[in-house]
């Protein structure tokens, strides 16, 4: 037998939170997979949930002083369907799962699974996105990156929701986001690579974010080999590839599992990478 | 393209599609899956399976077992505790041994199917391990002491044909070829299940399955000859594709002895991870070629070596590795051909059927090898296929008679003209750029019913029943499994009595009322089973007296004219063949190794349709199963484990990842078929992998000499090929292989 909280409200929800921890359930389709199994009669003992997606506190998507707050009970579908977020995050979300999936896995949901291979956290960390956490006194906020620990492990805390995504509403003027993965929809990433660059009138680089996802415990982005290459004119970029893809490929540490192999992510990584890079030249 | 033709026959309207009698049901959600059916009083049942690849069982220790709750395990079969197969090695559960990891050791059964799963996981089984043999290359190795026979060999044959010693020394150049393929899951939507219930005197068993009457035998083997009156009754199956043709047998027996021992019924469903990780797959395989070519660079001669993987039970496979020895030499004429082929037993889960049954692995290799030998000649590889492509009135490599006309040319080049293949073939070698573009042709065949001996050894009978109502029952062993069987028989026996459709009914069948017509397998369920049904159907109408009740039987026999001699292979190996050419145009991006399919052009001989949409159903399916052959579906088995046990981890293509397909057929009766049919349900899969494998050869300019083809693969053979000198560039040239992973 499974205890199941429905509560009314986000209030409600946090009470419930405080005096019987449980787990929070928005679209499940994360914590399904996971269960030991969906047959009948595969029974661990499970602990409580509490359903929040359908939480109406929890499913707003504003722009509030230049920055997108998505509820986390936002569904991916709620996010294509959105035209005005960023395309990179849109385009990320078209290559995840299916449509029926879409309509009830939500952005909150991928951040508190923490996998290696969440798809939406690319961005994110591109954005320098933060979290906004209640519990039934407080709100904190947190830096994505330090909000996720390592798989699976998040800072939120027994008494505590994730109520907020937000992120700057920020375009950049190329961006070009890759999923690779053993087919075409419903695959889990062997590894994903964003990157977000602008450009100033004098044709320097203004800007630029590279992040990788499924390549080690958490998404991959280093601001100190970014800020190397802003302000370099295009035309001296070509001089930096080698020594930019070289600093990365110390950082990029993947393992082999069923689904590929270390050198395989890593090789593309560098690929993909070097590419983006050569694009910007061209 | 249009199908040609085959409306041109007079009269002929059997090929108009009609709705699915089974696909309203199945669409809706109401059709009853065996996990759907509860009886009163009925318990569940939940699998200890062995954890380890080759040991000794030392001990096993129960958890405290509630009221109600019982284990069945080797020492409760009242009968013998094997399977009923071509060769009794295969235990319903592991009685000392145990051969590979999944292998069934108990079962725990009881009225609750979440405490029995629970008590299930609280068995402990402690071992004695033994020296595994895990691989194929551990199995030529020979280190470990053998798991079947003196020489782990499950089945071991060769035949001749010609003077290959005469062909080698007047050979002009020898052509050396190999290649592999790996392991593949069913992935039937269906997981496996039975549920067996007593009854005084009488035990019937449901369950999802392709062969009724193979069920049956089995599981009069563990219950006791003669002892109870068996019953077995198919229920709906959700997709079987081979993988339910063996694999019933051994849960309808282990439920059957449940059943008997609690006196109360018992159902056995497998969950998606146990039938991934336990029931039978696709026998991984190695085929080398050692090819003469005459002065005028034609085939001479060719020498085969096939080795299947067939896991840790014989099972189907001496008959598997029949049928790809039968294929070898593909659709080519080899005036001096040696084959030689073996079965190796390792300690991995059993292979068994899978559609195509042996072929698939065959047509790789020799496709493949036939295109190297054309690009090394600098030739067209269609022409030079062309060039060597049997015809009618030839001698198959069995020294069969081609009877049936062969209209391979035709469809061949009317599929590259619709595809655009010579100019893509030449311009694609030349790719540029992150892009690549590749274009690939195969040539196949598939030989409609069973291999060698096994129609006139099953002997299959049919029965049609005449009620007084007028209505005609169909009493065959067939099984509809998503093939479409329920569609075309009934159409068969309506066209031939002159009656309307509705008039005609077509039950999932149970022993107690249909004959054994034989298994649904081997392509031969329209061919064989309808075309006794289109006899007994003309028989009844001759004598179609109506408000009587008539019944009407018949039993297969070959043509008069069909020869096979099972013990030197010599012979009509098959009644007839069908026939298809596939063209695969492919993108390869060099900085991820993936492979998109830009479309795929089909054209099948299965001599008349009996239901275009129904074939268009197997041809689009048996290419995506193909596809997923050639490009997605790999499964690894490490240490004995299968790695890829969920199906999210097990990548068979979404509708995300089909190509647009151009397919059709060509129309070519054959004259002992139902209006002409022959066999379609295997063929549409056969020639995928190697048109989609000559693809992204071309477009990564490196030999492809495996499936599938990942993407790892891909950017392995690029890299290597930077390191290499540029003319080791040109296939053929073997690279290492290891273990059985299909992307080494």
């Amino acid at each position: 037998m499974v205890t199941a909280f429905r509560p009314v409200t986000l209030n409600e929800a946090l009470a419930i939170r405080r005096t019987h921890g449980t787990v929070p359930l928005a679209g499940g389709t994360d914590l399904m997979a996971a269960a030991p199994s969906c047959s009948p009669g595969r029974g661990e003992s499970s602990p409580s949930i509490m359903f929040i997606g359908h939480l109406t506190e929890l499913r707003q998507i504003r722009m509030e002083q230049g920055e997108w707050r998505l509820g986390a009970a936002v569904t991916l579908a709620d996010i294509l369907d959105h035209a005005r977020l960023p395309a990179p995050l849109r385009q990320a979300v078209a290559d995840m799962a299916s449509p029926a999936i879409r309509n009830v896995a939500t952005a909150g949901g991928n951040i508190c699974n923490a996998s290696p291979c969440g798809d939406t956290l690319p961005f994110l960390y591109a954005q320098a996105a933060r979290v906004l956490l209640c519990d039934s006194g407080n709100r904190r906020e947190l830096p994505i990156e330090r909000f996720i620990i390592g798989p699976g492990k998040t800072a939120l805390r027994p008494d505590e929701l994730l109520t907020e995504i937000v992120f700057p509403a920020r375009e950049f003027v190329v961006h070009r986001h890759h999923k690779v993965g053993a087919r075409r929809a419903n695959t889990l990433a062997k590894l994903s690579f964003l990157g977000l660059a602008d450009m100033d009138a004098a044709g320097r680089l203004s800007d630029i974010r590279l992040t990788f996802g499924s390549v080690a415990p958490t998404v991959i982005r280093a601001p100190q080999l970014e800020q190397r290459l802003c302000g370099l004119p295009l035309t001296e970029m070509k001089h930096h590839i080698d020594e930019i893809s070289a600093a990365y490929d110390g950082l990029i540490q993947p393992i082999d599992d069923q689904r590929s192999t270390r050198e395989y992510r890593k090789q593309v990584c560098l690929n993909l990478l070097r590419w983006f890079l050569e694009e910007l030249i061209a | 393209m249009k199908p040609p033709e085959h409306t041109a026959t007079p009269g002929n309207d059997i090929a108009d599609p009609v709705a699915r009698p089974d696909a309203a049901a199945k669409c809706a959600g109401t059709a009853r899956y065996l996990a759907d059916l509860a009886v009163p009083g009925m318990l569940h049942a939940r699998t200890v399976r062995s954890t380890r690849p080759r040991a000794r069982i030392t001990s096993r220790r129960l958890p405290p077992l509630p009221a109600g709750f019982f284990v069945v395990e080797a020492r409760d079969i009242p009968g013998r505790n094997r399977i009923r197969m071509l060769d009794d090695d295969w235990p319903f559960f592991a009685e000392d041994i145990v051969n590979h990891i999944g292998e069934p050791i108990l079962l725990v059964v009881g009225p609750e199917a979440e405490a029995t799963a629970m008590i299930a996981s609280r068995v402990i089984i402690e071992y004695e391990d033994l020296p595994p043999i895990l691989s194929l290359d551990d199995a030529l190795a020979g280190l470990a002491p053998p798991l079947y026979g003196e020489d782990n060999c499950f089945a071991e044959y060769s035949f001749h044909k010609g003077d290959l010693p005469q062909a080698r020394r007047a050979a002009r150049q020898m052509v050396k070829d190999g290649f592999s393929t790996g392991f593949q899951e069913h992935l039937y939507l269906e997981p496996q299940g039975v549920l067996a219930v007593p009854e005084a005197g009488r035990l019937t068993v449901y369950g999802s399955m392709q062969c009724p009457y193979y069920v049956k035998k089995a599981v009069e083997q563990a219950v006791g000859e003669g002892r109870h009156h068996v019953r077995i009754v198919q229920t709906v199956t959700g997709g079987a594709f081979g993988g339910k043709e063996d694999y019933p047998s051994l849960l309808a027996g282990q439920a059957a002895v449940a059943a008997l021992k609690s006196g109360r019924p018992v159902r056995l469903v497998l969950d998606r991870t146990e039938d991934i990780a336990a029931t039978t797959k696709r026998h991984p395989s190695r085929i080398d070629f050692t090819t003469f070519l005459d002065e005028n660079d034609d085939l001479l001669g060719m020498d085969v070596d096939i080795l299947l993987d067939g896991g840790a039970y014989s099972g189907l496979s001496s008959v598997v590795l029949q049928r790809a020895m039968f294929a070898a030499s593909g659709v080519y004429r080899v005036p001096h051909l040696h084959v030689h082929g073996r079965v190796l037993a390792t300690n991995q889960v059993p292979a068994g059927a899978f559609r195509g049954f042996g072929a698939p692995q065959a047509f790789f290799a020799i496709e493949m090898h036939l295109e190297n030998i054309a690009l090394r000649l600098g030739l067209d590889p269609l022409e030079y296929k062309l060039r060597h492509a049997l015809r009618r009135g030839d001698r198959t490599c069995t020294d069969g008679l081609v009877r049936g006309a062969v209209r391979l040319p035709e469809m061949a080049t009317r599929l590259c003209e619709a595809a655009g293949y010579p100019a893509k073939q030449a311009a694609y070698t030349a790719g540029q750029g992150r892009y690549r573009r590749g274009i690939g042709l195969s040539l196949c065949y598939h030989g409609c019913g069973f291999t060698g001996q096994g129609e006139e050894l099953i002997q299959g009978t049919i029965a049609l029943h005449k009620r007084a109502d007028d209505a005609v029952e169909i009493r065959v062993a067939a099984t509809e499994m998503g093939q479409g069987a329920q569609t075309v028989l009934p159409k068969i026996v309506a066209h031939s009595l002159g009656i309307p459709l509705d008039q005609i009914h077509y039950e999932n069948p149970d022993t107690d009322i249909v004959p054994d017509s034989g298994p649904t397998v081997a392509s031969r369920t329209t061919m064989i089973v309808g075309g006794l049904l289109r006899e007994a159907a003309l028989d009844l109408k001759r004598h179609w007296q109506s408000g009587r009740v008539m019944d009407i039987r018949r039993t297969y026999h070959h043509p008069p004219h069909i020869h096979w001699d099972q013990e030197h292979f010599r012979g009509d190996a098959y009644p007839e063949y069908a026939w298809g050419v596939n063209v695969v145009e492919v993108e390869v991006d060099l900085l991820t190794g993936l492979v998109r399919v830009i479309k795929i052009w089909a054209q099948f001989d299965v001599g008349a349709p009996m239901d275009e949409r129904t074939l268009r159903g197997q041809m689009e399916g048996g290419i995506a199963q193909g596809l997923g052959y050639a490009l997605w579906e790999k499964l690894e088995v490490d240490d004995g484990r299968v790695q890829q046990q969920r199906i999210r981890d097990y990548t068979i293509p979404t509708f995300m990842d089909m190509p647009p397909v151009e397919s059709g057929s060509v129309y070519n009766p054959y004259e002992f078929g139902p209006f002409g049919a022959k066999g379609a349900g295997e063929l549409t899969l056969v020639g995928v992998a190697p048109a989609v494998a000559a693809a992204v050869q071309q477009a990564i300019g490196c030999p492809v000499d495996m499936i599938p083809v990942t993407p790892e693969m891909i950017l392995r053979r690029i890299r290597n090929r930077k390191h290499a000198k540029p003319d080791s560039e040109i296939p053929p040239e073997s690279s290492p292989r290891s273990r059985s992973r299909a992307d080494t």
